[in-house]
């Protein structure tokens, strides 16, 4: 344990000094921090997915305290904890199939035969209660006993019933934590290929001859536009330089050098060239569940001028960006000011920022957010590594990647911080 | 209520068993109706902040009970209700309120518009929660739905969902209406027709979350999950 405390503490130390950047390498650190975290938890013999649970939790508050706005940490550490229940799941159901089976089908009989004219408000509510307390995936294996019995038959095959109960439960121990642990190898290895599964679907979205405009820079959309160009597509490429912090620039000369078509133009004159562009493409810093986005600044001013003249608005966005919370008051709680020397030198302006003079307040007042909140009404598709989707249909994709359950227990603390 | 007797599939064995397997199902259905509405407290008690402006329109015990938990979660803000004509159910809402200690003013219904412009957020309760993803109730929750829409506020619904019903409205006239006497205070001459319906449906357009025991809901969810509760 004391290895992993440390490795948390330098974690936690860089978050907190923002020394991270990118939703991408946090999401990936993260991941990596709670598979250490993971396989030094102590195996105990009972209620082995509760200690995982306990552990993951435990690390994830800190993590998620220490930089409440990165979402991304969030939401790793979320789906870190859907693993683990659905492989404890998958063990459970394999193992004690038989007596759930039967148990199941007593209740399903009873439910039937209550609610036969119509449908009840029992059934209703106990459907209602299920969805919202274990995975979706519970529900699916009790109202379908015929498949929760094809895992049973299968795992009695394995164990032979002479064994002893506790080394049962020990191999049964063992494995879910190396099947916890395979599963978020295969959650990071999915974080570091996003890009490549997005920039697959360049070429449907990307035609001959357009005109796309995008603002600052994003690893993802220089992917995307790169695998278009790849696929010999010739189109042209409207970088907006993202003030402060001008990552547009990056952006164009990594364009150039890969032989795009590219003209840099300054954050204020998007308005005056939307009317010649075909599609906006750009990343996101984090998709909320209702299909917002928190995006870099400048964001919604071009979401709004994309709507204005009725040009798609398209958001490129790997799973690991999907928060499975509804954003409150986003503009101000899930954004972050940063050091005003990105945007005037202090030498010059040492003046006008003297909290010295006068009134013992300085007069100038320098505002530099980081993150726009783009309501989901202005995006009109999300690129995901699954592909093409809706604004409205984000819910979805999070009910496949989170569980309920965590949602709840995770959002007090952040709340609470 | 409906959901009480329509359950129970009574086989007529003998009158005193389905009597009691009514009442059981009447009392689980409270107690469960009463979880549901304390689940939805919590998760609203995130999209009221202190200082804020909440409109509300129609007794609901759900908006009630979220009132409730946030005015015991020491937060600050102030309530406008409407009068809630023919039956005064805004009154009804500013009564309870008003033992809580949490700032109120009533308004009557025409003037919603009028005080649009302090209102942060808009509350409601549902009678029905349609496949649409839009809601019955009571009358006049479209109009305001209307009025926060074109003034960029957020319309809030706070619904149970047993309340999830598998019907798709397409316009206002489209379901049976309830109809309901109102007292105009002076006599009506007979010729004179009224409008008595006592519920109208707002398009999910007009909405923007949902609360539910299931969790907070954006419109286009609703069918989604009725599919799921009716399956």
């Amino acid at each position: 344990m004391p290895d992993t405390q440390a490795l948390v503490n330098d974690f936690l130390n860089k978050l907190k000094k923002r020394k991270i950047e990118g939703s991408q390498a946090t999401a990936r650190q993260t991941a990596e921090l709670l598979r250490s975290v993971i396989s030094q938890q102590r195996v105990s013999y009972t209620n082995q997915a509760g200690a995982l649970i306990d552990a993951v939790k435990a690390v994830g508050e800190q993590l998620i305290a220490a930089n409440p706005v990165e979402l991304a940490v969030g939401n790793i550490v979320r789906r870190v904890l859907h693993i683990i229940r659905e492989e404890d799941l998958s063990l459970t159901t394999a193992a004690i199939g038989g007596l759930n089976l039967s148990a199941v089908s007593d209740d399903e009989t009873d439910d039937n035969r209550d609610d036969h004219p119509v449908l009840s408000a029992a059934a209703v509510a106990a459907a209602a209660r299920s969805t919202l307390r274990p995975p979706s995936l519970q529900t699916l294996l009790e109202d379908s006993p015929a498949s929760a019995a094809i895992p049973h038959t299968s795992s009695s095959g394995g164990d032979s019933e002479g064994k002893s109960k506790s080394a049962d439960k020990n191999s049964k121990t063992r494995k879910l934590k190396h099947d916890v642990i395979e599963a978020v190898n295969e959650l990071i290895q999915d974080i570091a290929t996003c890009h490549e599964q997005i920039a697959e679907q360049a070429v449907e979205h990307i035609h001959q001859n357009e005109v796309i405009l995008t603002l600052g820079s994003s690893r993802t959309v220089l992917e995307f536009l790169c695998a278009a160009k790849e696929k010999k597509r010739s189109f042209r490429v409207f970088v907006a330089e993202g003030a402060p912090r001008y990552q547009g620039h990056l952006l164009a000369k990594d364009l150039v050098s890969r032989g795009l078509q590219t003209t840099l133009i300054t954050d204020s004159a998007v308005f005056a060239m939307i009317s010649r562009v075909n599609m906006v493409i750009v990343g996101a810093h984090a998709v909320m569940a209702n299909g917002g986005v928190i995006a870099p600044v400048g964001l919604n001013m071009v979401a709004l001028a994309a709507q204005k003249h009725a040009v798609p608005f398209v958001v490129l966005a790997g799973s690991h960006k999907l928060c499975p919370l509804y954003p409150h008051n986003p503009e101000v709680l899930l954004n972050e000011l940063r050091s005003p020397s990105e945007l005037l030198d202090f030498g010059e302006f040492s003046d006008c920022l003297d909290f010295g003079s006068g009134t013992g307040s300085p007069l100038l007042h320098v505002v530099n957010p980081t993150f726009d909140y783009v309501p989901p009404k202005l995006v009109s598709l999300f690129i995901t590594d699954t592909g093409g989707h809706n604004p409205s249909y984000m819910y979805r994709l999070i009910a496949d990647y989170y569980s309920a359950d965590d949602l709840v227990v995770q959002r007090r603390p952040t709340a609470g911080n | 209520m409906r959901y009480v007797t329509r359950t129970s599939a009574l086989e007529c064995e003998d009158f005193n068993s389905a009597k009691s397997r009514l009442i059981e199902r009447a009392e689980k259905f409270g107690e469960m109706s009463y979880e549901a509405r304390r689940i939805i407290a919590m998760l609203s008690q995130d999209f009221i902040f202190d200082g804020c402006t909440i409109l509300v329109h129609g007794f609901s015990r759900v908006v009630l009970e979220v009132l409730k938990t946030a005015a015991q979660n020491k937060k600050l803000f102030r309530v406008f209700c409407t009068e809630g004509r023919p039956d005064r159910t805004g009154l009804r809402l500013s009564n309870k309120l008003a033992k809580l200690d949490v700032p109120m003013k009533l308004l009557i219904d025409s003037a919603v518009a009028y005080t649009m412009d302090e209102v942060d957020t808009v509350f409601v309760g549902a009678d029905g929660v349609v496949e649409s993803g839009g809601i019955i109730n009571m009358m006049g929750t479209y109009q305001i739905a209307l009025v926060a829409h074109s003034m960029n506020k957020p319309v809030y619904v706070a619904a149970e969902s047993y309340k999830f019903a598998r019907l798709y409205p397409l316009d206002q006239k489209d379901m049976a209406p309830a109809l309901r006497p109102i007292d105009f205070g002076v006599p009506i001459p007979s010729k004179v027709e009224v409008e008595t319906s006592a519920r109208d449906y707002t398009p999910p357009h007009y909405l923007t979350l949902l609360f539910t025991d299931l969790g907070v809901l954006t419109p286009s969810v609703v069918s989604d999950e009725l599919i799921q509760l009716y399956l």
